[in-house]
C-alpha cells in the first residue's frame, strides 16, 4: 500500500506526459451531446390489417413519442459514443397495444492508422406492453468489426455478432442465441466505381423449437456505379445457402437501385429479390408436419397448444422514393412499394401459409416541412393493400400521420 | 544502488522523449495543416454522422459518406492531400454563397468611422470567402458584412432592407442550401448572423482554423437524415 501511494504521483506524472504526447492526435475531440424527440399521432382505419373476424376494420388513433439523447465523445484515437432512446405507444381505444421500448446503445472505434480500424457496438432492446400483462421482450446485438485498407480503395474487414432474443411466448420458441461472422472484401476502381464481395455466416440456435439449429450462408457481389455527378447505381447479385433440421437449399438472391439528384429531385428506384425465413408462432389445436406442440398458460390464464411453423418466403419488391424540394424549406414524398410473396410453408395444414401468394401495395404522399435546423414537420396519407390466395390474408387500409422532430 | 541510478536515468531519458515527441507533434499539427481525410473524419463528426458507418470504419468510410451527400472538393478526394482553402470553399459550397450575394444583394456601404452610404451593389471580391453578418435588434433588422478583400484591408458593407433578414435568407436558400446558421445572442441585446468565408487562396488549412469554421456551427449545405430507429415489440427477423 505504502509503495503504491508513493508512486502514484510518478505514475500520474509519466499519464500526463504521455497524455501531451499524443494530445495532438486528438483531432475535435469535444464531447458533443445531441438529445431529440420524435412525436409522431397516426389515425388507422384498420389497426390490426385485418378483413375478416372480430378485429376486421378497426380503427384507432395513435401517439408515439419517441425521446433519445446521444453522447458522442472523440479523444485520441477513439471514438466513444452511447445513446438512450424510449418509444412510449398509446393507442385511444385498443390499450392493449400500447407499448413502452428503451433502447441502450455503445459504441467504441480504435482507429490506431488511417488504414485501421476496430469498433465494438452494443445494442440492447426492451420492450415491454403494460396493458397487456406487462410481456417483456429483450433483444441484444454484440458486433465487433476489424478492417484494414492494404492499399488506397482496397480494404478488407471481419466482423463477427453475438444476438440473444428473449420472447414471453409461453412456449419459448422464438427464443434464439445467434452467432454470425462476416467477411468482406472491397475494391475501389476508381471515384466512380468499387466493388464488394461479402460473405456472412449465421448460425441461430433455438431455445425451443423443433428446428433448433438454423445456419445460413451468404455470398453478395455489389458494384457501385456513378457515371455522372446525380446519378448512382448499385447491383448486388448474392447466392444464399440454408442449413435446418429438415432440409438444407439454396437460393439466388439480388437488388437492383439506382438513384438520380438532379436539382431540387432526389429519385430512387429499386427491385430487391430475396428468400427470407420466418418462424410463426401458431395457435392450433390440430395440426400436421414437422412441429412440436407446447402447452402453457398465459399470464391471462388461458390453455392453448402452440405449434411453430416454418416458413419460406420468397420476396420480390419494387420501390421507388421520389422528393421533391420544390420550395426552399419544403418537399414533397412521394413513396411506393410493391412487394410480391411467395410463401413456402413446412407444415401442412389448413392454418398455415402453405401455397400462399400475397401482392403488396403501399403508397404514400406527404409533405415535409423544415421551420429551422432542428424542427421537422412532416404529414403524410398511405394506403396499403394486400391481395392474396388466402381470402383471411387480405386486407385494405388507410393511415394519415402527422410526425414533428426536433433534434438540438 | 547502481541499479536505481540506472532506474533513475531510465526515468529522465522517458520524460525527455515524450515531451520532444509531444512538442514535435503538437508543433507538426499546428504548422502542417491538415489532410482532407483528417478533415473527413471531422466534418462527419461534427455532422453527427458517425453512427451512419460502419462499426470499424477507415477514413475512406468518412469519404465515402461524404461522397453519398454529394460533398466533395473540386476533382474529388484525396485523403492524403493537404486540405486547402479552395478544397474547403467547394466541399461547403460557400462558392454559390458568393455567386448568390452577387447576383442579389443592394447595400448601403460603411467604412469603419463613416457614415452610411448609398445604397449600391455589393460586389465581392473573388478572393473574398470570409464574412460576418451581424443584426443589432436595437436599431432594427440591420445587416453588415465584413469583407476581407484581396490587399487584407476590411470593408464593413452594410445594409437595411425592410425585410433584411427575411431577403438575406431567401438569396441564401435560393441556392437551395443552407450555408450557414443564424445564432441569437440575447444577453447582449443583438443577434449575430455568422458566416465564414475562406479567402480564395490555394493554402493549407490548418487544424485551428477547421476547428474555429465547425465551431461557428456553419450549417452543413444539406440535410443528414436523422438516426431514427423504429422499434416496436416482436421478434428479430433473420435481416436484422
Amino acid at each position: 500500500m505504502g509503495t503504491m501511494t508513493k508512486r502514484a504521483p510518478q505514475t500520474i506524472l509519466w499519464l500526463t506526459l504521455f497524455t501531451l504526447a499524443l494530445l495532438p492526435k486528438a483531432r475535435g475531440g469535444r464531447v458533443k451531446i445531441k438529445p431529440y424527440i420524435d412525436l409522431q399521432t397516426r389515425y388507422e382505419d384498420n389497426i390490426f390489417l385485418e378483413s375478416e373476424g372480430p378485429d376486421a376494420n378497426e380503427s384507432d388513433m395513435s401517439v408515439v413519442v419517441t425521446p433519445g439523447i446521444s453522447v458522442e465523445w472523440p479523444v485520441w484515437d477513439l471514438f466513444w459514443q452511447a445513446f438512450y432512446q424510449a418509444g412510449f405507444g398509446f393507442y385511444l381505444d385498443f390499450t392493449d397495444n400500447d407499448y413502452i421500448t428503451h433502447t441502450f446503445g455503445g459504441l467504441v472505434r480504435y482507429t490506431p492508422v488511417e488504414a485501421l480500424s476496430l469498433g465494438l457496438s452494443d445494442t440492447l432492446e426492451i420492450s415491454q406492453l403494460p396493458e397487456a400483462g406487462n410481456e417483456t421482450f429483450t433483444y441484444n446485438k454484440i458486433l465487433g468489426q476489424a478492417k484494414y485498407e492494404w492499399l488506397t480503395g482496397v480494404g478488407t474487414s471481419a466482423s463477427f455478432h453475438l444476438s440473444t432474443y428473449d420472447d414471453p411466448s409461453p412456449s419459448k420458441a422464438g427464443n434464439f442465441d445467434e452467432t454470425g461472422y462476416s467477411l468482406s472484401q472491397s475494391y475501389k476502381l476508381s471515384s466512380k466505381t468499387d466493388f464488394t464481395l461479402t460473405g456472412t455466416l449465421r448460425d441461430r440456435e433455438f431455445e425451443n423449437m423443433p428446428l433448433k439449429d438454423y445456419d445460413e450462408m451468404l455470398i453478395r457481389f455489389v458494384t457501385r456505379y456513378s457515371p455522372w455527378d446525380d446519378f448512382t447505381a448499385w447491383v448486388g447479385p448474392g447466392v444464399k445457402w440454408r442449413s435446418y433440421e429438415g432440409g438444407d437449399d439454396s437460393s439466388f438472391v439480388g437488388s437492383l437501385k439506382g438513384s438520380f439528384k438532379p436539382t431540387d429531385h432526389e429519385l430512387s428506384l429499386g427491385y430487391d429479390y430475396d428468400v427470407v425465413d420466418t418462424f410463426e408462432e401458431l395457435q392450433i389445436e390440430e395440426f400436421e408436419g414437422l412441429t412440436t406442440e407446447f402447452t402453457s398458460e398465459r399470464s391471462y390464464s388461458e390453455i392453448r397448444t402452440y405449434a411453430v411453423e416454418f416458413t419460406h418466403v420468397y420476396r420480390h419488391k419494387f420501390s421507388l422514393n421520389w422528393l421533391w424540394h420544390f420550395l426552399p424549406s419544403t418537399s414533397l414524398i412521394t413513396e411506393g412499394t410493391y412487394q410480391m410473396n411467395e410463401y413456402d410453408s413446412f407444415i401442412s395444414s389448413s392454418y398455415t401459409n402453405r401455397g400462399r401468394d400475397d401482392d403488396i401495395i403501399i403508397g404514400t404522399l406527404g409533405i415535409q416541412q423544415k421551420f429551422t435546423k432542428w424542427l421537422i414537420f412532416v404529414l403524410k396519407y398511405s394506403y396499403l393493400t394486400r391481395s392474396s390466395n388466402i381470402k383471411e390474408e387480405e386486407y385494405d387500409a388507410n393511415r394519415i400521420g402527422i410526425e414533428v422532430l426536433g433534434s438540438f | 544502488m547502481k541499479h536505481r541510478r540506472l532506474l533513475k536515468a531510465a526515468h529522465a531519458l522517458g520524460f525527455l522523449i515524450l515531451l520532444m515527441c509531444g512538442l514535435q507533434s503538437w508543433t507538426a499539427a499546428q504548422e502542417e495543416g491538415i489532410t482532407q481525410g483528417e478533415f473527413a473524419v471531422l466534418l462527419v463528426r461534427e455532422i453527427a454522422g458517425e453512427r451512419e458507418l460502419p462499426v470499424a470504419a477507415t477514413v475512406s468510410d468518412y469519404v465515402q459518406f461524404l461522397q453519398d451527400l454529394e460533398l466533395e472538393p473540386l476533382g474529388g478526394w484525396s485523403p492524403d492531400e493537404i486540405l486547402t482553402t479552395g478544397d474547403l470553399v467547394s466541399l461547403l459550397k460557400l462558392e454559390e454563397m458568393t455567386r448568390a450575394t452577387k447576383r442579389k444583394l443592394e447595400v448601403t456601404v460603411e467604412g469603419p468611422g463613416t457614415a452610411e452610404s448609398e445604397p449600391a451593389l455589393i460586389e465581392v471580391p473573388d478572393n473574398a470567402y470570409a464574412d460576418k453578418f451581424e443584426v443589432d435588434s436595437e436599431t432594427g433588422p440591420y445587416l453588415s458584412a465584413k469583407i476581407l478583400a484581396v490587399d487584407g484591408e476590411e470593408t464593413i458593407v452594410s445594409w437595411r432592407p425592410k425585410n433584411a433578414q427575411r431577403q438575406l435568407r431567401d438569396v441564401i436558400l435560393e441556392t437551395g442550401e443552407y450555408p450557414f446558421s443564424f445564432e441569437t445572442d440575447t444577453s447582449q441585446g443583438t443577434s449575430t448572423f455568422i458566416l465564414r468565408w475562406l479567402e480564395h487562396t490555394e493554402r493549407p488549412v490548418t487544424i485551428d482554423e477547421v476547428r474555429a469554421l465547425l465551431a461557428a456551427q456553419v450549417e452543413l449545405p444539406f440535410i443528414l437524415p436523422q438516426f431514427m430507429p423504429q422499434i416496436s415489440p416482436g421478434s428479430p427477423g433473420l435481416e436484422d
